[in-house]
């Protein structure tokens, strides 16, 4: 048997064994309910466009659990016995999930950047994917999900009204859109949760 | 047999025990602890002081983010034994499956009950020493804990039927959006929801409220329970019918499953130095009054001795007479942080605008149109000499404040009587020009 099959097969085999399709349709099932959700709380009477709020902290919740579990891999002994370094691969596992759903989210929310729109959106999936990721490296993929859910809820009721100042640091999912504070949260735990996971990979879980 | 029979409640609570120190469990109730606490202490100025305040807020952070965080770890618990590969040995024991699901699921319940109780302790020890007269309410923090018990269970019985890796945040997520999503509706099934906000800063439960909403989300949990555990699973129906009923109850009664609070309805007033007025609050507010009085004593000493001038001011809610004038309106977190206000200044402008206000809006424009700058200009001026004001609202007004400022004491008394005679009047001829 030739090795030409052999690498085409590889990449669908990484997809199947990562169950990334059922990822996908997760994914695209959040991006809906959330577009959805989304003008439906904006054509309430008494609401504007910050009503959009639940959504913009929710929805790239969700799609962050969906990504840091589906980051998990059942054989992850044999795994790592690869000759092929890994790092490229999970690089692009996390990529290749990222921005798909940061560009359909954003697409979820159109009109009024400022006042949670597209912008926080894509900041939020960032941040709450980067924390999905560290998580999933440190605590193991399939409880990846649980520090930004606790976190998120926290912040979710504990986020003063006014927006800026130091709760754009420690309430960045809260911030409306243009505070460049919890943008730069959001891209640092983006870049250090991918960091961990690409060079650490998913932790081993057991039970 | 006895001595054979003996050792099995025995067995039952090892497991238990066990259950209780290890695992997610200890955990779960950890995070419903800070989970509870760190956004109410990043809010404490909205509730320390105030009973209903305080719960009410314990109370949203408790159903919405207690409630979806207990599924999730009841859920993750749930799906222990098949993502251990365990739970084919688990059918080989010999214990019935109602015992097993509630060895397994009762610790994470009862740790997420002791989270929420270490957060009502601190959070009452907190607030307890600015209250005034009232109380928390009992009815509340057993609906809250039912309301965690219940979901619990629901989450446990989810965990062991959906085999899926996201279910325990999606089941947090489809939660949080069950409980929440009533209260963007206007009907009163948005009872149903226990994470309905009861604004129990001037209402309290009727004493059959938490029987009625334990025997809803009891109900419903009991349902889900008997329905996978039970041998018998038409049982599920006697929780049912039971959890219907009690929602065919609170739908139609709504907003009367509360009723004024007692102590909010009734007066409480200082003492008055001879001389000065008296001030009147809602009893809950009581130990403002202190910093209300500091606040004001500069306008009192303007007004003391001026005829007419207000004998009593009151909080605006209870409706001042003639010889009374209505506080300015503060709440917890917006001009009042632990019983004292945050801005006097403004509290007194406040005030100073409620006696000088005069409500015309009935009144045809006509009557308004002659004379009434001139009138808005003489309360202005009033309003901001009252209040010892750096500016007022229209420049026009400054020279009045001026020329109110210049006059003789006595004159300025008897002018102001004069005014005070007229503050309710919408006739501006008969309002005396400074």
């Amino acid at each position: 048997m030739s090795t030409r099959p052999a690498h085409a097969v590889l990449p669908l085999l990484y997809i199947r064994s990562r169950a990334l399709p059922l990822t996908l349709a997760t994914l695209t099932g959040i991006v809906l309910v959330a577009a959805w959700a989304a003008h439906w709380l904006q054509d309430q009477p008494y609401f504007d466009h910050t009503a959009r709020v639940p959504v913009v902290v929710l929805a790239p919740l969700l799609a962050s659990a969906a990504i840091g579990t589906s980051l998990h891999a059942h054989s992850d002994e044999l795994d790592r016995t690869a000759v092929g370094r890994w790092w490229p691969r999970r690089l692009l596992h996390l990529l290749a999930l990222t921005v798909p759903a940061a560009g359909a989210l954003a697409a979820a929310v159109p009109g009024h950047p400022e006042a949670f729109g597209a912008p926080a959106m894509v900041r939020n999936l960032l941040g709450a994917t980067g924390v999905a990721a560290a998580a999933a490296a440190l605590l193991g993929a399939r409880l990846s999900w649980l520090p930004m859910t606790v976190y998120g809820g926290a912040v979710y009721l504990a986020a003063p009204r006014t927006p800026g100042g130091a709760a754009a640091v420690w309430a960045w999912p809260m911030q409306p859109g243009p505070q460049e504070a919890a943008w730069a949260v959001a891209v640092t735990a983006y870049a250090v949760g991918a960091a961990l996971l690409v060079v650490r990979g998913a932790r081993p879980e057991r039970g | 047999m006895t001595a054979s029979e003996a050792p099995a409640p025995r067995r039952t609570y090892t497991a238990l025990r066990t259950e209780l120190r290890r695992g997610i469990a200890p955990w779960a109730g950890l995070a419903t602890a800070l989970t509870l606490l760190v956004p109410l202490w990043s809010k404490a100025a909205q509730w320390q002081g105030g009973w209903g305040q305080t719960q009410d807020q314990l109370h949203a952070a408790a159903a919405l983010l207690g409630g979806p965080l207990v599924a999730a770890a009841a859920c993750w618990q749930g799906g222990r034994e098949h993502r251990r590969r365990t739970a084919e040995l688990l059918l080989s024991v010999p214990r019935s499956r109602p015992a097993q699901v509630m060895t397994a699921v009762t610790p994470i319940v009862l740790w997420a009950a002791a989270g929420y109780l270490l957060a009502l302790a601190v959070v009452f020890a907190a607030t307890a020493p600015y209250t005034g007269a009232g109380g928390p309410s009992l009815s509340v923090v057993v609906t809250d804990l039912g309301l965690l018990l219940s979901i619990g269970f629901v989450g446990f019985v989810v965990g062991r039927l959906v085999r899926w890796r996201l279910i325990a945040p999606v089941l947090a997520a489809v939660c949080y959006v069950l409980l929440g999503a009533p209260g963007y509706v206007e009907s009163n099934a948005r009872f149903l929801s226990p994470a309905e906000q009861y604004m129990l800063e001037g209402s309290v439960p009727v004493w059959w409220f938490a029987p009625v909403l334990l025997a809803w989300t009891g109900g419903i949990a009991a349902t889900v329970l008997l329905a996978y555990t039970a041998r018998r699973r038409l049982l599920a129906v006697v929780p049912l019918a039971l959890a219907v009923t009690a929602g065919a109850v609170i739908v139609p009664t709504g907003d009367h499953l509360f009723r004024d609070d007692p102590a909010a309805t009734r007066r409480v007033c200082s003492t008055p130095a001879p001389g000065t007025p008296q001030l009147c609050v809602a009893a809950p507010d009581a130990p403002v009054l202190p910093s209300a009085s500091a606040a004001l004593a500069g306008m009192f000493s303007r007004l003391e001795g001026v005829p007419g001038a207000p004998v009593r001011y009151v909080e605006s809610t209870f409706d001042p007479k003639d010889d009374e004038a209505a506080l300015a309106h503060v709440m917890r977190g917006w001009g009042i942080t632990r019983n004292k206000l945050t801005d006097p200044r403004a509290y007194a402008s406040e005030t100073a605008l409620s006696l000088t206000l005069r409500d015309c809006s009935n009144h045809s424009h006509r009557s308004r149109r002659e004379g009434g700058k001139q009138v808005d200009l003489t309360d202005d001026a009033v309003r901001t000499w009252l209040a010892d004001g750096d500016s007022t609202w229209d420049p026009e007004a400054r020279p009045l404040v001026t020329r109110l400022e210049a006059m003789p004491d006595a004159d300025r008394k008897a002018w102001l009587g004069r005014y005070l005679a007229t503050r309710k009047s919408c006739m501006p001829t008969e309002v005396p020009a400074l």
